[in-house]
C-alpha cells in the first residue's frame, strides 16, 4: 500500500512538472537566438545594452537574440565541439586566430560574402576586413581591434621617442641594473611581443599560405639581431621577462616605457600617470615597428537556425550607434573607423593612440597553422635569449618542429 | 542430462547467433553502401571533370547555354545542368526547367547561398590543391533523394586560361543498387550447420570425456564448445560477404574504366581530360593500374575486416558471458539484492558518466588519427590501429642532428620517461624524508609550542598549489628573485635557474617537496603517536640505543601508515601537472617536461587529439602497471613482517 502510494506520488510529480514545462514553452513563443561571448564587467554591460536596443529595433519580427557570457578558458572548445554538432549559438564572438581552425575542421562558420555588400564594408580599414578573411572568403565582421603599443610613465619620461635611437638613448638614461630599474620593459622573448620588430624587417612566421613554416629567413634573423642589441649590449631590458613582471616594474616606477596592449591598462596602479603612443621608427630601417594585431569578429554558426536575421544582427553591432557605446561604456576600440570622428573619441587619448598605433600595426595571421608555432616559437625565443643556442639553430629546430607537426595535421585531413 | 538445460542453452545461442548475424549484416552494410557511393561518385566525377574540361576549352564565340544544353542532350543520365561564374555570382547557363525562360546571365536568387558558398569552398580547395599539401575535395557531392529516385549532385570547378572561373553543377541520375535478397537463406543454412554440430558434440558425449580429462567446470567446458562453433559460423559467414564485396568491388573497377574509356574515345585529345576530386591530374582515376586507387579500394576491404573483428570479438564475449552461466548468476545478484543495487545506482551512474564513459573515450580516441581538422569525419575513417602507440613507444631517435650538431630530442618519449621518474622518486623522496624528520621532532615532547609548529608546518599544504608555484617561480627569476639576491648578498653569481636541465629540474623538485612534505608530516605524525610506548621502555631497559629503537620500533611500526601514503604520493607527483606547467614549463627547451604536461601540450598545443589520448593511455597503463606491483610488493612485506 505504501509503496503505491509512492509511486502515484511519483507520477503525480512527473505530471505537474511536464505541465509546467508546455506552459514555460508556450510563454515562449519568441524564437530565441542566442549569442556567445565572453565578456565582463563593463564590456559585458555595454554589449548587454546594445544587443537590447537591437532587440527593441526588432521587435514584432517573433525573434529577440540573448547575449550569453561564456567563461573565456573554455570557450573555444565549447564552440569547437558545439557547433558541428549542431547545438551551440546562432552568433558568438572571437578574436581571429581561432578562425582558420574552425574552417579547416569544417561545419562552424557560416561564410558572409553572399550577404556582404561592398558598401557596407567600407565601414571597417582594409586590415580588419583581412583578418576576416580565410581563403579569399569573408567569414565574419571584425568588431574591434587590439594590439600593443608603448605605454610609458610620464614622471620619467617627458615625450613619447619617435625613433628607436631616442628610446634607447631614453632608456639606457633611466636604467640601472642594480638597483633594478630599466629604460624599457617589453616580453621581448614572447614571439607575439617580437612581432612588433619582425614585421618591421619584413620577416614571417608561414609561407604560402600558412602552409609551410618560414623561420629560418634572413628578416627573421635580422630581427632577432636587433631586438638582442638592445637586450646584451645596450642593457636596457630585464632578464626573464613575463607578463607578471612587467606590469609590476612598471607599477613600481622601476620600467620607464613599456610595450603592452590595453589588457594592461587595468592592473596600472593609480599612483602612477601614464602616457600611450605608438611604438617607434626603427631608425636603422626608417619603418615603424609593426606589432601584430588581433580582432575580434562577430561570426554566424553554421548551426544558426536564422542566418539572414543573425547577418542583421551583426551588421547592427558594427554600425557606428554601437560601435560608440562599445567604445565609450565598454572601451572598446572598435572597429567602425567612422566613429573615430566623434568627439567623445577624439577626446580619449588612451583610445586614439591605440587607433593611432592600428595604421601601422599588421593584422596577426589567422591561420590554423598558428596554434602549432606558438609553443616551438617560445622554446627557440628563450635559446636564444639566455644564449644557448645561435639564432640561426634555434629558428631551425624551430621551424623543423613546426613543419613536423604541420605535416601531422595535414595527414589526417 | 538435463534436457530443459540444454534447450534453454541451445535457444541463447541460436539467438545470440542470429543477433550476431544481423549484426554483421547491418555493419558491411554502409561499407557495402560506400562502396556503391564511391563508384557512383567517380563516375559523376568523371562525367563533370570532362564537362568542366569542354567549358573551359571553348572559343568565345560559342554560348555556354547552347553548351549546356548540347551536354545534357548527349548524357542521357545527366538531369541537371548548372553554370555559376563566381565573380558577381551570376548564373551563366542552366538547364534547369525554371531557369530557361530567363536571359542569361543572371544575378544567383538569394534562396541559393548554399550553392554559392560551396562554390567558394571549392575555389579555395582549388588554390590549395595546386600547392599540393591539404587535401580539401575539390569536387564536392552530395546525394539527393527525390521521390526513391537517387541522384547525385556533383559540384566540380573550371577554369579559364588556367584561372579558376567558377563552378559546374550537375545533377546526375545514378544507377539503382543491385540489392541482395540470399541473407535469410544463408542465415538459415549456417543455423542449421552449427546446430548439427552442437547437436553431434553433445550426442557424442564429447563432453563427458574431457570434463574429466582437462578438469575444468562444465559451464566453462560448454562455453569453449559453443564459442568455437560459433567463431566457426562466423568465419564463414565473414568470408562470405568479403567474397562479396570484392565482387562488387571488381565490378565497380570495371564499369568506371569502360567510362573513361568512352570518355577518351569521344574526345579530340586523349591527355589529361580530368582532374579528380583532390585536384591532382589523372592521378587516382586515370593510372586505375596503378596502386593508387586499387589501394584506397582495398584500405575500404581491410575496414571491413577489422569491423568483423570486432563484432566476433564481442559476440563470443557476450556468448561467453551468457552460456557459461554468468549472466544467469549476474541475474540472480541482481534480483536478491535489488534493494542494495538501488542504494548504489545513483553512484554507479555517476561513475558511468563521469568517469568510465570519459575513459573509454579517449582510449577509443587513441586508436584514430583524430586533430583539430578532421574531428567531424566519421570514427571508422580515423581509424589506424595501433599507429599511435607504435610512433610513441618505437621511436628511440634519442638524438637528432641540428645545424651540425648532435643535441638530446627532449620530445622523445623516453626522455620524458626518464625525467617523469627522476622527478617522482626525487620528490618522493625528499618528501617522505623531510617529513619523517620535521614528524619525529615535532612528537618530541620536549618541544614547546607544539601545537603553533604544526599549525605553521601544514601551510605550505593549505594554499592552493598553484599560488605556491608561481611565488616559487618568481623567488627563482634571475634578476628579481629572493634566491639569487640570497646568492648575491654571499657574494656568488646570480644562477640562471630556467638556463640549464639541471637547475630548472631542481626548482620544480623544490616546489613541489615543498607542497608535498606537510601531508607526508601528519601521516606520519599519526603513525608515530599511535606506536606504544612500552615498546621504546622495553627497549631502552633491554640496552638499546636511540639508532636501533628508530630502526626496530619506529620504522617497522610506521610501515602500515606509510606505504600507502607513498603510493598515492607516487601517482600524485607522477601526474603533477600544475608545479611542471607553472614553475619551469619545461624549460629549457621542453627539456623538464613531464608525461602528463607532454600530453597535454600534443593535445591542446600541436592539436593532435589521438596522439595525446594515446600518451594519456601510456601514462595509466605504466601507473596500473606500478600500482598492481606496489600492492604485491606491499603485500609480501607484510606477510614476512
Amino acid at each position: 500500500m505504501k509503496k503505491q502510494f509512492g509511486y502515484l506520488i511519483a507520477i503525480l510529480l512527473a505530471l505537474v512538472s511536464l505541465m509546467q514545462i508546455s506552459i514555460v514553452h508556450a510563454q515562449s513563443e519568441m524564437k530565441r537566438m542566442v549569442v556567445w561571448h565572453a565578456y565582463r564587467g563593463e564590456e559585458k554591460t555595454a554589449f548587454e545594452k546594445v544587443v537590447k536596443n537591437y532587440n527593441e529595433k526588432i521587435a514584432g519580427k517573433g525573434l529577440y537574440f540573448k547575449p550569453l557570457a561564456v567563461p573565456y578558458d573554455a570557450y573555444a572548445d565549447k564552440i569547437s565541439a558545439a557547433i558541428p554538432r549542431g547545438k551551440g549559438p546562432d552568433v558568438f564572438i572571437y578574436a581571429q586566430d581561432r578562425l582558420g581552425g574552425w574552417i579547416e575542421a569544417g561545419n562552424t562558420l557560416e561564410s558572409i560574402d553572399f550577404y556582404a555588400e561592398d558598401k557596407e564594408l567600407e565601414r571597417f580599414p582594409g586590415s580588419l576586413i583581412s583578418a576576416m578573411t580565410y581563403n579569399d572568403t569573408l567569414y565574419g565582421l571584425p568588431f574591434n581591434f587590439k594590439m600593443p603599443a608603448m605605454i610609458y610613465n610620464k614622471k620619467l619620461v617627458n615625450s613619447a621617442p619617435k625613433t628607436t635611437d631616442e628610446l634607447i638613448k631614453v632608456a639606457k638614461a633611466l636604467t640601472d641594473e642594480k638597483m633594478g630599474r630599466f629604460g624599457l620593459a617589453y616580453e621581448y622573448s614572447n614571439f607575439f611581443f617580437h612581432s612588433a620588430i619582425l614585421n618591421a624587417f619584413g620577416g614571417k612566421a608561414f609561407e604560402k599560405g600558412g602552409l609551410v613554416s618560414e623561420m629560418v629567413s634572413k628578416e627573421n634573423l635580422n630581427s632577432i639581431e636587433f631586438m638582442l642589441k638592445w637586450f646584451q649590449q645596450d642593457k636596457v631590458l630585464p632578464a626573464e621577462p613575463s607578463s607578471s613582471l612587467i606590469t609590476s616594474l612598471f607599477n613600481d616606477g622601476k620600467a620607464a616605457i613599456v610595450f603592452s596592449g590595453p589588457w594592461m591598462l587595468g592592473e596600472i596602479s593609480q599612483d602612477i600617470e601614464y602616457a600611450i603612443a605608438p611604438m617607434p621608427v626603427i631608425s636603422e630601417l626608417g619603418k615603424p615597428m609593426a606589432p601584430w594585431m588581433s580582432v575580434e569578429g562577430l561570426y554566424i554558426s553554421k548551426s544558426s537556425k536564422n542566418k539572414e536575421q543573425s547577418y542583421d544582427f551583426i551588421k547592427y553591432l558594427t554600425s557606428q550607434k554601437v560601435a560608440l557605446v562599445m567604445g565609450q561604456e565598454g572601451r572598446q576600440l572598435p572597429s567602425n573607423i567612422k566613429v573615430w570622428d566623434e568627439k567623445v573619441m577624439q577626446e580619449n587619448p588612451v583610445a586614439m593612440a591605440f587607433k593611432e598605433q592600428m595604421k601601422t600595426a599588421v593584422t596577426m595571421p589567422n591561420y590554423a597553422q598558428m596554434t602549432l608555432m606558438w609553443s616551438p616559437a617560445t622554446t627557440a625565443m628563450n635559446k636564444i635569449v639566455k644564449g644557448t643556442a645561435s639564432p640561426k639553430a634555434a629558428l631551425l629546430e624551430a621551424q623543423n618542429s613546426i613543419s613536423k607537426d604541420i605535416l601531422a595535421l595535414a595527414k589526417s585531413h | 542430462m538435463n534436457f530443459q538445460m540444454i534447450n534453454s542453452r541451445t535457444l541463447s545461442f541460436i539467438a545470440l547467433f542470429s543477433m550476431a548475424y544481423i549484426a554483421f549484416l547491418y555493419g558491411s552494410n554502409d561499407s557495402f553502401i560506400r562502396l556503391y557511393q564511391q563508384s557512383e561518385m567517380d563516375k559523376a566525377v568523371i562525367l563533370s571533370g570532362s564537362m568542366a574540361k569542354k567549358l573551359s576549352n571553348i572559343s568565345a564565340t560559342e554560348s555556354l547555354q547552347d553548351l549546356a544544353i548540347n551536354l545534357k542532350a548527349k548524357n542521357s543520365n545527366v538531369l541537371d545542368i548548372k553554370i555559376l561564374k563566381l565573380s558577381g555570382a551570376k548564373i551563366v547557363a542552366s538547364t534547369h526547367i525554371g531557369d530557361m525562360d530567363k536571359s542569361f546571365p543572371f544575378r544567383l536568387p538569394k534562396d541559393q547561398k548554399p550553392f554559392f558558398d560551396e562554390a567558394k569552398q571549392i575555389k579555395a580547395a582549388y588554390k590549395k590543391a595546386l600547392i599540393g599539401q591539404f587535401l580539401n575535395p575539390i569536387i564536392s557531392y552530395e546525394w539527393l533523394d527525390n521521390n526513391s529516385v537517387n541522384t547525385l549532385k556533383v559540384i566540380s570547378p573550371y577554369t579559364v586560361n588556367g584561372r579558376f572561373t567558377g563552378v559546374l553543377q550537375l545533377n546526375v541520375l545514378t544507377e539503382p543498387r543491385a540489392t541482395q535478397a540470399h541473407y535469410f537463406t544463408d542465415w538459415l543454412v549456417l543455423l542449421v550447420v552449427a546446430l548439427a554440430l552442437l547437436h553431434l558434440i553433445e550426442k557424442k558425449q564429447l563432453n563427458n570425456i574431457r570434463f574429466t580429462y582437462f578438469n575444468v567446470t562444465k559451464n566453462t567446458l560448454n562455453s569453449c564448445l559453443y564459442s568455437v562453433v560459433f567463431l566457426i559460423v562466423s568465419l564463414l559467414i565473414c568470408f562470405q560477404l568479403v567474397q562479396e564485396f570484392k565482387a562488387e568491388q571488381s565490378t565497380a573497377i570495371e564499369a568506371i574504366t569502360a567510362l573513361m574509356r568512352t570518355i577518351e574515345s569521344g574526345s579530340a585529345s586523349t591527355q589529361a581530360l580530368w582532374i579528380d576530386r583532390y585536384g591532382q591530374d589523372m592521378q587516382r582515376l586515370n593510372t586505375l593500374s596503378q596502386p593508387v586507387y586499387l589501394q584506397s579500394m582495398a584500405t575500404n576491404l581491410h575496414g571491413l575486416m577489422a569491423k568483423y573483428a570486432v563484432h566476433i570479438l564481442f559476440a563470443l564475449v557476450l556468448m561467453v558471458f551468457f552460456i557459461s552461466g554468468s549472466a544467469a548468476r549476474t541475474r540472480q545478484a541482481f534480483k536478491e539484492n535489488r534493494q542494495a543495487y538501488m542504494y548504489v545506482m545513483p553512484a554507479m551512474l555517476g561513475m558511468l558518466v563521469l568517469v568510465f564513459f570519459p575513459f573509454g573515450y579517449g582510449v577509443l580516441l587513441s586508436f584514430t588519427d583524430t586533430t583539430m581538422f578532421n574531428e567531424s569525419l566519421p570514427f571508422s575513417e580515423r581509424f589506424i590501429g595501433l599507429d599511435n602507440y607504435l610512433s610513441i613507444l618505437g621511436g628511440f631517435n634519442l638524438f637528432k642532428e641540428l645545424d651540425g650538431q648532435t643535441i638530446v630530442n627532449y620530445e622523445n618519449f623516453y626522455w620524458t620517461l626518464f625525467i617523469t621518474i627522476c622527478w617522482t622518486v626525487s620528490n618522493v623522496v625528499f618528501a617522505v624524508g623531510l617529513g619523517l624528520l620535521l614528524a619525529l621532532a615535532l612528537n618530541d615532547s620536549r618541544i614547546k609550542f607544539r601545537w603553533f609548529f604544526r599549525v605553521v608546518l601544514i601551510l605550505p599544504w593549505a594554499i592552493p598549489n598553484y599560488i605556491t608555484a608561481l611565488v616559487w617561480k618568481g623567488m627563482f627569476h634571475q634578476q628579481f628573485g629572493v634566491i639569487n639576491q640570497v646568492i648575491q648578498m654571499f657574494g656568488f653569481e646570480p644562477i640562471d635557474w630556467f638556463g640549464s636541465v639541471f637547475t630548472s629540474f631542481l626548482t620544480g623538485l623544490t616546489t613541489n617537496v615543498w607542497l608535498g612534505f606537510p601531508f607526508m608530516m601528519v601521516v606520519i605524525l599519526g603513525g608515530l603517536q599511535s606506536i606504544s610506548t612500552d615498546m621504546y621502555e622495553a627497549a631502552r631497559i633491554d640496552g638499546a640505543n636511540r639508532w636501533q629503537q628508530f630502526k626496530y620500533i619506529t620504522l617497522p611500526s610506521l610501515k602500515p601508515t606509510l606505504i600507502p601514503a607513498i603510493i598515492l604520493s607516487v601517482v600524485w607527483t607522477f601526474n603533477m601537472f600544475n608545479v611542471i606547467y607553472l614553475v619551469s614549463a619545461g624549460e629549457p627547451a621542453g627539456a623538464n617536461e613531464i608525461l602528463i604536461t607532454q600530453a597535454y601540450k600534443i593535445g591542446f598545443e600541436k592539436m593532435q587529439y589521438a596522439y595525446a589520448a594515446a600518451y594519456s593511455v601510456v601514462i595509466f597503463m605504466i601507473l596500473l602497471v606500478y600500482g598492481v606491483f606496489q600492492n604485491k610488493v606491499s603485500k609480501v612485506t607484510d606477510m614476512n613482517s
